[in-house]
């Protein structure tokens, strides 16, 4: 009973720690322009996270191999350090955004001033990392973000068109011109990426060996990734269908955090309001806590250094000082007065075309028998795992000239 | 060291190219892009209404609805730099000025938004701008 209750919190808390501020940011503002046209990226980009996910699951458990320890043997010292900057760049912008994020809804929540609430929550979540074991603070902001199903409720008590919903899980184009069907393919990239963001294989990667995965742990792995991962790409698809039924008819297009619990609110009045601020605050809390710990895994695991939470701050002095200097570097940036929202689109954005270099090597290596032996990539997780990296490398080559051709989503 | 302090230079360069995409510059106005200037204000002006209709029927708490209130002037304010700052091409003068006039109504309407609720202010100044949008 024990092993069951504890994957059902496993399972709960990824689907709770599912959604970041990309994909509200993404999700919400595709379903406003493109109504429900978008669904089927929310699919691709899920069947991608849990293949990857699941493979570096079962690297953590069978070789204990944590991603960037892959990407150095594989890459060798000098293309893996770009892949580490490239990565932690990535990392700190969206670490930077998330912070950010958290901040103006605490704003809206309890008013105060923007600056304050920034420095006050970096020092909390510091001080959550500092005080509490690596497994509370994966449940403790996964069960929390929980509370994002509000947007599922919305989502069905907006009484959507059904029919035009599960069109859109069918791939179309849209029409209305060249320079709209290239805002479409930078929403469909932003979603993708949105959903695929390297931080989040990085941190779940780094937590099998935080929690000392063995081959017993394999099919929670399995269960955890698809279902947990599953049901929260539910709560993505209901964001895209928010916008789809309630922005889209109004024209309005909601590219602030606040405008995107209008819906809520709308619908559900004060208490749908208050639940929606209150799971994107648990949901984008620990997303900035998940990056910037997935950043100083990275740094560590590259240059060997002892990491990880199961040790004291004591044993692991240079893992302790990286994540704390990730944290103080995104409030710095935030604190510079740069619109978060903006951001994130950069960070996703720049996400995508660091994916391939993060994926390949997860791959190549799941799939060697003389390191996996039995549990190497069967045929079918060979053909769909380099059908997503063929996918994901096309939406790498794209995302920047998109960025710039559709000026980050405004022109179209 | 000799490796590290050279790499980190360079990380932090990349950093500081990838924030300076943040920052905005001064904008040329050519048709399209004032068109996507009147969008953006209309955008303004739509949520503008919304929040006046959900604060009617006391959907909004308080601090929601007055953080909520500046974060629409903000955006406002940088509709207006915007339009302060532009160099609108000779073809789209007229369009450009009258751009300018519904910007000045908007930010009465906006202005008003906490002593004089009128959701018509918004209406008028929305359906204005989208009067205007078609002729770009």
């Amino acid at each position: 009973v024990r092993r069951i209750w504890q994957l059902f919190l496993g399972i709960m808390a990824a689907t709770g720690g599912f959604v970041d501020i990309g994909e509200l940011v993404f999700t919400v503002q595709a379903g406003a322009q493109f109504r429900y046209m978008l669904l089927w990226v929310c699919v691709l980009g899920t069947i991608g996270i849990i293949l990857f996910s699941e493979m570096c699951g079962r690297l953590a458990a069978i070789p204990k191999l944590a991603t960037f320890h892959i990407i150095r043997n594989k890459y060798g010292s000098k293309l893996g350090f770009v892949t580490l900057l490239a990565s932690n760049i990535v990392n700190v912008l969206t670490c930077a955004a998330e912070l950010g994020g958290v901040a103006i809804i605490l704003r809206l929540l309890f008013g105060g001033k923007y600056s304050l609430w920034l420095i006050a929550l970096t020092a909390v979540l510091i001080g959550t990392i500092l005080l509490l074991p690596f497994k509370y603070i994966e449940r403790v902001f996964g069960l929390s973000g929980l509370v994002m199903l509000t947007f599922v409720a919305v989502a069905v008590a907006l009484h959507p068109q059904w029919l035009e919903l599960a069109k859109g899980f069918v791939p179309r184009l849209p029409g209305g011109g060249t320079q709209h069907l290239l805002l479409y393919a930078y929403f469909a990239v932003g979603i993708f990426s949105s959903l695929l963001m390297p931080y989040e294989v990085y941190f779940y990667s780094s937590g099998g060996i935080e929690e000392e995965w063995e081959h017993t742990d394999l099919p929670d792995n399995k269960l955890t990734s698809i279902v947990g991962f599953s049901m929260g790409a539910v709560v993505s698809a209901a964001l895209i269908v928010v916008g789809a039924a309630f922005y889209a008819p109004r024209q309005l297009n909601p590219a602030e955090l606040g405008s995107s619990a209008l819906a809520p609110a709308f619908q559900f009045g004060k208490v749908g309001l208050l639940l929606a601020l209150l799971g994107m605050l648990a949901t984008v809390a620990g997303s900035a806590v998940e990056t910037c710990l997935a950043g100083a895994y990275n740094f560590c695991q590259f240059f060997h250094y002892k990491w990880g939470r199961r040790l004291s701050p004591n044993e692991t002095p240079v893992f302790t000082k990286t994540w704390i200097i990730i944290f103080v570097l995104a409030m710095g940036i935030t604190l510079t007065g740069y619109d978060p929202i903006k951001i994130v689109e950069y960070s996703v954005i720049f996400a995508v075309v660091v994916l391939p270099l993060t994926y390949a090597p997860i791959l190549i290596v799941a799939g060697d028998k003389t390191i996996m032996g039995k549990y190497a990539n069967s045929k079918l997780q060979r053909i769909l795992g380099w059908t997503m990296f063929a996918l994901v490398t096309i939406a790498a080559a794209a995302a920047i000239p998109l960025m710039i051709v559709t000026e980050m989503g405004k022109k179209g | 060291v000799k490796i590290a302090l050279p790499l980190v230079r360079a990380g932090v360069f990349a950093l500081a190219l990838a924030l300076a995409g943040c920052v905005d510059q001064p904008k040329k106005l050519d048709a399209s892009s004032l068109k996507a200037e009147v969008q953006n204000a209309e955008q303004v002006s739509r949520e503008g209404e919304m929040l006046l209709e959900l604060r009617t029927a006391g959907k909004l708490t308080e601090r929601f609805r007055k953080v909520q209130e500046l974060y629409l002037l903000k955006q406002f304010d940088e509709l207006k730099k915007t339009a302060d700052e532009a160099k609108p091409s000779a073809e789209i003068q007229s369009a450009f000025e009258d751009y300018k006039q519904k910007l000045q109504a908007l930010e009465a309407a906006l202005r008003r938004i906490e002593s004089e609720p009128h959701k018509e202010a918004f209406e008028a100044v929305t359906n204005d701008l989208e009067a205007l949008e078609k002729t770009l």
